[in-house]
């Protein structure tokens, strides 16, 4: 073993090296770790408004066990996460397959699939109120002139949950299409030619070929939407008032986490929620992570 | 490499400049008073500012509005961070939640040094503004009920307009003729509605809501108040409470769907807009008389209160006893914003829209209102009520089940 030994030009290495991801690190400090410790700290604290904090043990902790509400957000979630993932993979997907054919016009339909992302999510929701209103939408308008009945359509418990899950399929689409797209072009090209010498049709190429292949890319997809759905709060705090008769069969774990927090004034509680949250995201993330070695392949 | 170390170098070498910059304009400037509030009334407050510096030369005031769904969530967010505006607007839900967190200035000394006397305002609002014994807010309006209706709709239907002497059941029969009077057209909004619904004919049954850490859900007066309600949206005389919460009663009002509302005296001025189908047809009279023969309206209002934080307190005073003092309060009337809390001026608002009754707010003002309900855990109580009741104006559970898993849950 080589003893090591700093030498000047190391030390000036690290220096700089340091130098460079300092402005990054003092942000992740002073906007996340900080954050993430703080909120570690307020689940063990009755925390009211303006921050007057008292210690509580676990008592945030037990009291989530008989909360109604909190599991029926948790349920909640997980009917975005099972309606919102396959979709949200599978549309991508084929999108990214079909845009990877030499059609005509595909770079404007790249654009058009991926404007939703880049798109105001609040003007999103916006449009997608008025689309599913009740009295004036354009929903229920077809549906009638289609001798159907109309519903309202974020506000039923049997519609709502359905209605916000579709408008975040539509706007997650786009961005994972993107990321899927760039992982089929990585497939080299010989595969391919290869196929198409031994005669494989297009749809065999797209099963033997392009799936398994572009499995990494895939899984990252996954991955990163079961995330984003285990945290949806955005397009339900746009799209279902707080004094809407819905809130309860949409509201989300991050939705009632917000809720506590900022309208009731019981953070502690709130981050007690948080850290509960969390620990499910890295449970799902770790098995995840070892289920890869099952269908994800690296050459 | 080296080029573009050194643009990077300069670019923080500016940035430094620019702080050091900003920091040496902002010491060299004059006072500045920042003021919070969620009132749509942007043109009032750009008049009373212009005003205000006039008569306070090196007071500058920063308007900032911020709209009703985020303002409580963000003051709290400031007061807990420091950073709130100097003055800022407060409601009889959260003053108790603020005087109690020490986040306000106590008025008292300066109230007692100036020309403000508490006798000039409503005693409901200046009790709603005290809190222990402390005064920690000027109330700057005050707000009743009234029952507005469409003339036109009851033309049609062919019934008697509302008067003073209507009771429940004269008001049920004319939802009930009013109903279907016009494809789409219904006789009344009787989805949730606290301040504009329920609170009045519950306060008019002898029912009452929270008295300190105690409920009156128990109340058969309380039930009473709000089975009137159900009563209607049960005879289909009410669009449902899904349609009344995505399209608010008082749009449908306006949009000439309704034959008669609840609305506060504020409504007026959308309904007097020219965004109203409805502003040359319709009129407003006192809210009926229920089954006690009486009846109540809640009175509440908004205030101006001073961060405790404050670095200028002396022309944060200034600024709220402009406000709340006759110049301010006179325009307020004068341009129809709302009933200005100073008594004399009161009038003022109503006499801005001679085509309608208003006099009837400030009789209930006078002569049967009731404070706005409210206790030190508002926020929780409210929510719970709001999250049972809303299933029984959906017509899931009754009034009953409803009430009682209210005191279950207040335990």
């Amino acid at each position: 073993m080589k003893k090591r030994r700093l030498t000047r030009e190391k030390l000036t290495n690290w220096l700089w090296g340091y130098s460079m991801i300092l402005p990054l690190l003092l942000g992740l400090g002073v906007f996340y770790f900080y954050p993430v410790g703080k909120v570690m700290r307020d689940s063990f604290y009755n925390v009211g408004a303006f921050n007057k904090s008292s210690w509580a043990g676990l008592a945030n902790y037990e009291k989530m066990l008989s909360d109604s509400g909190m599991w029926k957000s948790l349920g909640n979630t997980f009917s975005y996460v099972l309606i919102i993932i396959p979709a949200t993979v599978f549309f991508s997907l084929v999108l990214a397959a079909l845009l990877n054919t030499k059609i005509r016009g595909r770079g404007v339909f790249r654009v058009i699939f991926f404007i939703p992302t880049v798109t105001m999510s609040a003007a999103i929701a916006m449009v997608w109120r008025w689309i599913f209103n009740g009295d004036f939408g354009i929903l229920n308008y077809l549906v009638k002139l289609l001798g159907g009945q109309g519903h309202y359509w974020l506000s039923e418990q049997a519609t709502a949950l359905v209605c916000i899950s579709l408008v975040t399929i539509w706007m997650g689409v786009g961005y994972n299409m993107i990321i899927l797209l760039a992982g089929i072009q990585g497939i080299p090209s010989v595969y391919y030619e290869a196929a198409e010498l031994d005669g494989a049709s297009k749809i065999r190429q797209f099963f033997t070929i392009t799936l398994p292949l572009v499995t990494p890319t895939l899984f990252f997809v996954l991955t990163t939407t079961v995330i984003s759905t285990l945290q949806i709060f955005d397009v339900i705090y746009m799209m279902i008032p707080a004094k809407s008769t819905a809130m309860r069969y949409t509201q989300s774990v991050v939705m009632y986490f917000y809720r506590n927090a900022f309208e009731f004034s019981k953070k502690g509680y709130a981050s007690a929620i948080a850290v509960f949250l969390f620990v499910i995201i890295m449970l799902l993330t770790l098995l995840q992570m070892r289920l890869q070695k099952k269908w994800v392949v690296y050459d | 490499m080296k080029k573009l170390l050194a643009i990077l170098m300069a670019v923080a070498m500016l940035a430094t400049m620019a702080f050091a910059g900003g920091v040496t304009a902002a010491a060299d400037e004059a006072v500045e008073i920042h003021y919070a509030y969620w009132a749509s009334m942007d043109e009032y407050y750009e008049q009373c500012k212009a005003a205000f510096e006039a008569s306070h030369p090196g007071v500058t005031v920063v308007l900032e509005h911020t709209s009703w769904g985020e303002y409580w969530t963000k003051l709290e967010a400031a007061a807990t961070g420091g950073s709130v505006a100097d003055v800022f607007q407060m409601n009889g839900v959260n003053i108790t939640k603020y005087a109690d967190g020490g986040v306000l200035l106590p008025l008292d000394d300066y109230i007692a040094a100036s020309e403000v006397d508490l006798a000039n305002y409503p005693e409901a609002m200046n009790n709603m503004y005290n809190y222990d014994g402390t005064q920690y807010g000027i109330a700057m309006d005050y707000d009743t009920t009234g029952l507005w209706f469409n003339k036109a709709l009851f033309d049609k239907a062919g019934i008697a307009y509302p008067t003073s002497d209507w009771t429940w059941a004269d008001l049920t029969a004319a939802a009930a003729a009013l109903t279907g009077v016009e494809e789409g057209v219904y006789g009344i909004a009787a989805g949730y509605s606290d301040q504009q619904g329920f609170y009045n004919t519950c306060f008019a049954e002898d029912g009452w809501f929270v008295d300190g850490e105690k409920f009156g859900f128990n109340e058969p007066g309380t039930r009473a108040g709000i089975q009137c309600w159900i009563d209607l949206m049960e005879a289909g005389y009410s669009p449902s409470e899904l349609s009344l919460e995505e399209n608010e009663g008082y749009l449908q009002f306006m949009a000439g769907k309704l034959g008669m509302i609840f609305s506060g005296d504020w409504m007026v001025k959308y309904y007097a807009s020219e965004d109203s189908s409805v502003s040359e047809i319709c009129d407003v009279v006192e809210v009926p008389l229920m089954s006690t023969g009486k009846r109540a309206s809640v009175i509440h209002g908004k205030a101006n209160c001073i961060s405790v934080a404050t670095e200028h307190p002396d022309e944060a005073w200034a600024w709220v006893e402009y406000l709340s003092g006759p110049e301010a309060m006179k325009l307020m009337g004068d341009m129809g914003i709302a009933i200005p809390s100073y008594l004399e001026f009161s009038p003022t608002f109503f006499e801005a829209y001679p085509q309608y009754n208003m006099g009837i707010y400030a009789d209930a003002a006078a002569n049967y209102s009731f404070v706005y309900p409210s206790s030190a855990y508002n926020t929780e109580w409210a929510d719970i009520m709001w999250n049972e009741l809303v299933r029984a104006f959906n017509l899931e559970i009754t009034v009953d089940e409803a009430c009682d898993n209210i005191m279950e849950q207040l335990g």
